[in-house]
């Protein structure tokens, strides 16, 4: 054995030999479903990797569309308490308790009733809370 | 050293083609480069079809991330050294398992009239599957791929010298294997 290597190991063998490995280089071939399998499969992981970038940017906007939103959202919520007048249920109440403590005729009591609530909301939306 | 470096040169401008137009310019580097990829995953893994999947899957890695092969100091290297990887991976998978003693697997050129150079071929695929796969990928890098031991080095991530005994002990053992088998034929 050790002689057989060193017939091919001497500088002519050696070069023989790697010549010989070097002629069976190109002896294996890839098989021919490879090109479109590799080619489908790197479509279809760019495709879902696509997908899931655009959910995940959406979910980004999501949130931050969340974020900038809901200070908003409470401050149109304590305006909305501004916005909101007297039912008519009230305006009558406090119509008649007006007409009884000034000794007013009712329709007099509705006027001054609708003047204090004018008042009250004037006052609301210079001053916000 | 010239080869290596204008191959390397046309593997990136391959990989900025990917990254413009993403998966269906993977073509391009599939036809440049799937013939000695799969030569090397094969030499690694012992098994064509596990190559095969090595480098499918290596090549997908690139379609998603093209811009680490073109930004590679050497991108021919860094594909190497990214189809070593997955070869490794199912080579070690299939250690479990008794890896195959023939060439079954292989899918070979046929050239007519060429019998016993393909019984040669078939010699030294043979051999080579009976070296340690650190042994035989140093093989395929050296003579097929035509690499020097610093660029053997760098994509192994071993030092030139350890390259060059891998080497140098994986001819050993190939002379051993072709030429005894030569012998053997002799003495019948």
């Amino acid at each position: 054995m050790s002689e057989l290597y060193h017939d091919a190991c001497g500088e002519e063998g050696l070069s023989e030999l790697e010549k010989r490995i070097h002629a069976a280089g190109n002896y294996v071939r890839p098989s021919d479903d490879l090109r479109p399998r590799t080619l489908e499969a790197a479509r279809n992981v760019c495709n879902d990797t696509m997908i899931e970038r655009r959910i995940g940017g959406f979910f980004v906007c999501a949130v931050l569309m969340f974020c900038l939103a809901s200070p908003f959202v409470e401050l149109m919520g304590q305006y909305q308490t501004r916005f909101t007048g007297a039912t008519s249920g009230e305006l009558h109440r406090k119509a008649a308790e007006l007409s009884m403590q000034s000794d007013i005729g009712s329709q007099w009591g509705m006027c001054e009733a609708f003047t204090q609530l004018r008042q009250t909301q004037a006052s609301r939306f210079r001053m916000p809370q | 050293m010239a080869n290596f470096e204008t191959f390397s040169e046309r593997v990136r401008l391959h990989a900025v083609r990917i990254a413009e137009s993403s998966a269906p310019a993977l073509s391009g580097l599939y036809d440049l480069t799937a013939q000695r990829l799969v030569r090397y995953a094969t030499t690694i893994t012992r098994n064509q079809h596990d190559g095969e999947d090595a480098v499918q899957t290596a090549l997908v890695r690139v379609a998603l991330e093209p811009e680490k092969l073109s930004s590679a100091d050497q991108p021919w290297g860094y594909l190497l050294g990214m189809v070593r990887n997955e070869s490794l991976v199912i080579l070690r998978r299939k250690k479990r398992w008794s890896l195959v003693g023939n060439l079954t697997d292989l899918l070979t050129r046929r050239v007519v009239d060429a019998v016993e150079l393909e019984d040669e071929h078939r010699a030294v695929w043979a051999a080579m599957r009976t070296l340690p796969a650190e042994q035989s990928e140093v093989v395929v890098l050296k003579i097929w791929e035509e690499m020097t031991f610093a660029q053997i080095a760098s994509v192994l991530e071993i030092t030139p010298s350890t390259a060059a005994s891998r080497y140098r002990y994986a001819i050993e053992k190939l002379a051993e294997k072709l030429y005894a088998g030569e012998a053997e034929v002799v003495h019948e």
